[in-house]
């Protein structure tokens, strides 16, 4: 599909010079409005750039405003959870010493605007943090150690702060690719309370972890196709389903998973992506139907059966996503690219994606989360 | 089977100490079980174990380690070393190998009586092999002999390779020569788990040596006096020093604090063929502080290092049972100290003398620094052979001085006391035109100094973005690659590894 609406920055900016001092950006026509009963539009943007998050509201018509910047080490990802914003950075030193870090933002639960709580170092060794999730009950953070080759896990005090590193599972293990020389974790979710989905860019896995008393430990590992590079994985809604992007060989990964048990079965279905990047992710429909991959060069909607499957794509959406996120709403999905946020509407009966809208003009944006 | 020391055994609370009572820096660093492993079967074993688990593992022989290197491993395992102690040989084997576990001490009394051969290693006997030797080890020999490394003909070291899987690998210079090489210089902790030293030949024991102290107590010292002592010292190690014929002779300044009441000049000699047959040399080096009138009076005893504590009417003092000399205790977590070194290529400069005598004569309210010092050793002769630049990793091999930096207390509220003492001379020190403006601050190799030693480790050298020169040199890129080779994983690490 073209690009019809795609906008150069410069003619971007030549429309755009007589809109308001606070750096409005977008396209009312780019946002689906939501319709359903119960479920909110989000109000509020953050997005992570090279030292520093952006934070934008976001009208009912889906214009961004940018409201704040505020310094931030490396926000390479970012998760909400209960008026906080947790972030992990992904730096190779930390005080002197090899180390990502983590920090923890206070909400503003009517303006949206952030105030740093904390900041504190991840493990020795533990540097270039890729990811991290926040456990349902909002009581701790894992991270995903993609340079240090571990999992950390940080308790969260009442207060929304972190609390210093309390477990780590140190992973070893390899691929034939030349990205895999070693472990490299690349991404974490929570399953139910307790349990934590991971990929492994490095030694072809996925992975099962427990948490217990701020200690992790393995449950179960499934080994996936060598050289693959598992290194995004999404949940389905109710969790029978664990989907899986590889970044190294394009492909997208369907596997059993079993909650109540604690088990992650053989991967069941392989399909593969429209293009063939060095980086992959997924982001889910809130309601399960759909789900969207992005290997770099666009992004594709699997309809999701009732056994979990994907069925064939619809048309690829040509825009070079970094990183997607599907609005809590459903009704939009958002995603980054190399200097933009880009909003596109998602269909409400067939899920299928609309004109990707440029929301706002960021350089180099890692992170995004929206609230 | 190694014995597993975990947090309910009431052994645990006394074996997981370091030496150094400042680590783990805080509790929740710490670590949560201890392995001692009795043969290489056991640490094998062990490590597969800890790995499989997820864990970290860090490594213990004697435990002297300066830093929290491998007293800071949150919730992993420790794995000491320090029963692996033997000394010999091998059936049909003439190479004789010294167990990591090995205390320098017991090394030099067993190679000594089996085989009438010595290391030349470290000054204090409960200093284990595996870090002492892996690091350099040097010590009243080396002048003669050159360090420990040096002598190292093979290793047989624990890897983990990329799956995770442990291997054992006998190193020599025909098979993971370049593991072999890494592991003569870099320091404990960076590739795997040392659990034996090959060594092809070893020097021959001396029969005897001769031994002197000079005295000098502060009552009697003047700038002016220290200056020369000082300068003494220096220039005849940069002079004189460097002829074969004196490297026999290892000579330390023990530059304690003026607090201490006493600075010593102390020699060790014996000729080559280690008789004291002939005491030219150090009849030469003794006469050169003859103007300065050492003094015969005794220094007193080291007093305690640990307060008394009062129940009763009378003071007394606990004591592990384990920690007793009774017990044969090695005395964990007594002391709190903090470490600093460089190597110098030339004498001490006017800059650099007056330096030292500022801080050694400086007081701080409320700090006791009568047990700071600036130990000065002699350095050069057979350690500056140039052979072993190839061969090994150490690169400093054009000094003719090492020095030590120390300060030791036992009061934790005395901890920004002692280190700003350390920190403010040692940056002093190195704050003049003798360093490039753009490594002030740091004994930066160059005409002057080559930078650190990695068995007197310092953290706070990790201001400096270059801090891995002062301790690797030119080496450093070599010693990534073997790292990245032998360990892709950085299953090993500390604050001062190898980075991965």
């Amino acid at each position: 599909m073209k690009l019809p609406v795609w906008l150069d920055r410069r003619r971007f900016l030549q429309i755009m010079g007589g809109m308001s001092l606070l750096g409005a950006v977008g396209s009312r026509f780019g946002w689906a409005v939501a319709t359903e009963v119960g479920t909110s539009p989000p109000k509020f943007a953050y997005i992570g750039g090279e030292r520093e998050i952006h934070v934008y509201s976001i009208t009912a018509d889906g214009r961004f405003f940018r409201r704040q910047t505020i310094a931030s080490a490396h926000p390479a990802a970012m998760a909400i959870s209960r008026g906080n914003l947790y972030v992990a950075n992904r730096v190779s030193e930390y005080g002197n010493l090899p180390r990502g870090s983590v920090e923890a933002f206070a909400i503003d639960a009517r303006t949206g605007l952030l105030e740093l709580n904390n900041r504190l170092p991840l493990s020795l060794s533990g540097i270039l943090p890729q990811d991290l999730a926040v456990a349902p009950d909002g009581r701790s953070v894992v991270v995903a150690v993609y340079g240090g080759g571990a999992y950390n896990v940080l308790s969260v005090d009442q207060d929304g702060r972190l609390a210093r590193v309390s477990g780590i599972l140190k992973e070893t293990g390899s691929g034939p690719h030349a990205l895999q020389a070693c472990a490299h974790p690349s991404a974490v979710t929570f399953g139910r309370a307790g349990s934590v989905l991971t990929a492994d860019q490095g030694s072809d896995r996925v992975s099962l972890l427990s948490i217990s008393e701020s200690q992790i430990t393995v449950s179960c590992r499934c080994e996936v196709t060598a050289g693959s590079g598992p290194s995004s994985i999404a949940l389905a809604p109710g969790g029978r389903s664990l989907y899986v992007a590889h970044s190294l060989n394009g492909s997208v990964s369907v596997f059993d998973y079993d909650s109540m048990v604690g088990r992650i079965s053989d991967c069941k279905q392989t399909v593969p992506a429209s293009h063939n990047g060095e980086m992959a992710v997924l982001a889910m429909h809130p309601s399960g139907k759909t789900l969207y991959s992005s290997h770099g060069k666009g992004i594709q909607a699997w309809k999701i059966a009732a056994s979990g499957s994907l069925e064939a794509p619809g048309e690829v959406t040509e825009v070079p996503a970094i990183k997607l996120h599907a609005t809590p709403d459903g009704r939009n999905l958002l995603a980054l690219t190399g200097d933009a946020v880009l909003t596109i509407k998602i269909n409400s009966g067939t899920h299928a994606l609309g004109t990707p809208v440029t929301a706002a003009l960021v350089s180099r944006p890692l992170s995004i989360a929206t609230l | 089977m190694a014995i597993l020391v975990s947090r309910d055994d009431v052994r645990f609370s006394n074996l997981k100490r370091a030496r150094n009572a400042r680590w783990p820096a805080d509790p929740a660093e710490g670590i949560s079980s201890v392995a001692l492993c009795l043969d290489s079967k056991d640490t094998a074993e062990t490590l597969q174990q800890v790995i499989s688990r997820g864990q970290r593992p860090t490594i213990r022989s004697g435990g002297h380690c300066y830093e929290d290197f491998f007293a800071n491993n949150p919730n992993g395992t420790l794995i000491d070393m320090s029963m692996m102690n033997q000394v010999g040989k091998l059936p049909n084997d003439q190479r004789y190998r010294v167990g990591v576990g090995a205390s320098l001490g017991q090394a030099y009394q067993d190679l000594y009586k089996l085989y009438n051969v010595t290391l030349p290693g470290g000054t204090c006997d409960s200093v284990g092999a595996g870090g002492h030797v892996t690091g350099g080890g040097y010590g009243f020999l080396s002048r003669l002999y050159g360090t420990t490394t040096d002598w190292v003909s093979g290793v047989d070291i624990l890897t983990v390779d990329a799956k995770g899987k442990v291997a054992l690998r006998p190193c020599t210079e025909k098979q993971d020569p370049d593991l072999l090489r890494a592991c003569r210089g870099a320091g404990g902790g960076n590739f795997g788990v040392i659990v034996d030293y090959i060594f092809d030949k070893l020097p021959p024991a001396p029969q005897e040596v001769m031994v002197s102290t000079m005295i000098f107590p502060w009552a009697e010292m003047t700038e002016e006096k220290f200056a020369k002592i000082l300068d003494t010292f220096g220039n005849y190690f940069a002079t004189r020093g460097q002829d074969p014929e004196t490297w026999g002779l290892f000579a330390i300044i023990d530059g304690s604090h003026q607090a201490s009441g006493f600075i010593t000049v102390s020699a060790q000699f014996c000729n080559p063929d280690g008789t004291c047959k002939d005491t030219k040399v150090l009849d030469e080096f003794l006469a050169l502080f003859d103007p300065y009138k050492p003094s015969a009076v005794v220094p007193r005893p080291p007093y305690s290092n640990r307060p008394a504590e009062g129940f009763g009417p009378h003071a007394m003092t606990r004591v592990l049972w384990a920690d007793t000399e009774a017990a044969g205790g090695v005395r964990r977590g007594s002391s709190r100290s903090k470490y600093k070194s460089a190597y110098m290529k030339k004498n001490f400069t006017a800059y650099e003398i007056k330096v030292f005598y500022k801080h050694l004569t400086r007081a701080i309210p409320g700090v006791d620094l009568s047990r700071s010092v600036v130990e000065i050793d002699s350095y050069g002769g057979a350690m500056n052979r140039k052979e072993n630049l190839e061969k090994t990793v150490a690169f400093q091999r054009s000094s003719v001085i090492k020095l030590q930096l120390m300060t030791f207390w036992a009061n934790p509220a005395e901890d920004e006391g002692h280190n700003t003492w350390l920190r403010d001379f040692y940056k002093e020190l190195y704050s003049s035109p003798e360093v490039d403006a753009a490594h002030q601050e740091t004994p930066f190799p160059g005409e002057n100094y080559e930078g650190c030693y990695i068995n007197y480790p310092d953290k706070d050298m990790l201001d400096y973005s270059y801090w891995h020169e002062l301790y690797y040199g030119p080496n450093y890129e070599f010693l990534k690659q073997v790292k990245k080779k032998y360990d892709p994983n950085n299953v090993f690490h500390h604050a001062m590894s190898i980075r991965a």
